[in-house]
């Protein structure tokens, strides 16, 4: 039996005089999604797993070696389905050559786009964290 | 093997150095000889609590017929760092979900920021949270502390330049204001 959490997509319900059928969309895919969409935002240079995202990311490259299962990765990212609502959490490391709040901003609009082209599911709550900000991308005035 | 001092790598909170930590426990060394600061300090037991986790899990990954990626302790490097960075969040403005900040993230952009200043060296920095603006924007107290090259010039004149290059960091690099900046002279270097 499959226990993953899911959700409706916005145009779940068939219509017409098609056989009824439901579309359904777990967390991991909008995961995956977003991770893709947060990591090509200008200004982010990773995302950032965390240790439970670490040993997340072990297991399922250990599962790759052992032929089981070829997943997406989804490091740095966490989805919540909360009835309708979609929630996702970002943990970002960003460039110090922008602006933080610009780029936590352009990341949570880039995700909010991708997840809703990709899956119908419309206006997920994006939240940001920026665990670090990458001081090699600026230079210090010299002494 | 008690560990009083750090010169370099990721600190901690407490001021001890995770890299240490890391060689410890890989050498076995942090399960049976911690200090009295390691016993009773939740950073450094949240910190080797986690190290030994993905030390475990990394082992029976190298176990495996593959080796693990090259790359793999930098990245747990990392992922314990971040643990330590998840803590106090600073606000930042948004029209979406929301959006914060590690203060230990700013702290340390901020502490560069001192250190551009020529015939200073900044030491420790930390950041709190004083309030909200009305955009939804945290505004932060600094405390810094420094050392100054001897005879650089009039202190007061440097820490001035440090004030402003602090505030302009903040608000340039973060995109938060800071409300106060404390700075503590501590120290001259030849």
């Amino acid at each position: 039996m499959n226990q993953l959490p899911d959700i409706p997509a916005s145009s779940a319900a068939a219509t017409g005089d098609g056989p009824r059928a439901e579309r359904l969309i777990t967390e991991p895919v909008v995961a995956a999604i977003a991770a893709h969409a947060a990591a090509r935002t200008p200004g982010v240079v990773r995302l950032e797993p965390g240790v439970v995202g670490v040993l997340r990311e072990i297991t399922r490259i250990a599962r790759r070696w052992a032929g089981l299962a070829v997943t997406a990765p989804v490091e740095g990212v966490r989805v919540r389905f909360d009835g309708d609502a979609v929630g996702i959490h970002l943990d970002l490391v960003v460039t110090a050559d922008r602006q933080a709040a610009a780029t936590a901003v352009a990341a949570q609009r880039a995700v909010t786009e991708a997840v809703t082209a990709n899956t119908g599911i419309s206006a997920p709550v994006v939240s940001v964290s920026i665990l670090d900000i990458d001081i090699s991308t600026c230079s210090p005035v010299a002494e | 093997m008690a560990v009083n001092d750090i010169t370099d790598g990721y600190a901690l909170p407490c001021g001890r150095g995770l890299e240490n930590l890391w060689a410890r426990l890989q050498a076995g060394d942090w399960l049976v000889n911690q200090d009295e600061h390691e016993r009773n300090c939740p950073h450094c037991q949240a910190a080797g609590g986690s190290l030994r986790m993905l030390n475990e899990a990394t082992r029976q990954l190298a176990d495996e017929p593959v080796a693990p990626r090259p790359a793999l302790t930098d990245r747990i490097m990392s992922a314990v760092r971040a643990e330590a960075r998840r803590g106090e969040m600073v606000p930042l403005p948004t029209r979406g979900g929301p959006i914060g900040v590690s203060e230990q993230a700013i702290a340390v952009v901020l502490r560069f920021a001192a250190d551009g200043v020529p015939g200073v060296r900044a030491r420790r920095c930390t950041v709190r949270t004083r309030s909200v603006d009305k955009q939804g924007s945290g505004v932060i107290d600094v405390e810094l502390s420094l050392a100054l090259r001897y005879g650089v010039g009039p202190a007061e004149q440097i820490l001035a330049e440090v004030r402003a290059r602090v505030a302009a960091a903040a608000a340039v690099v973060v995109g938060i204001r800071v409300d106060r900046c404390d700075l503590r002279l501590e120290d001259l270097y030849p």
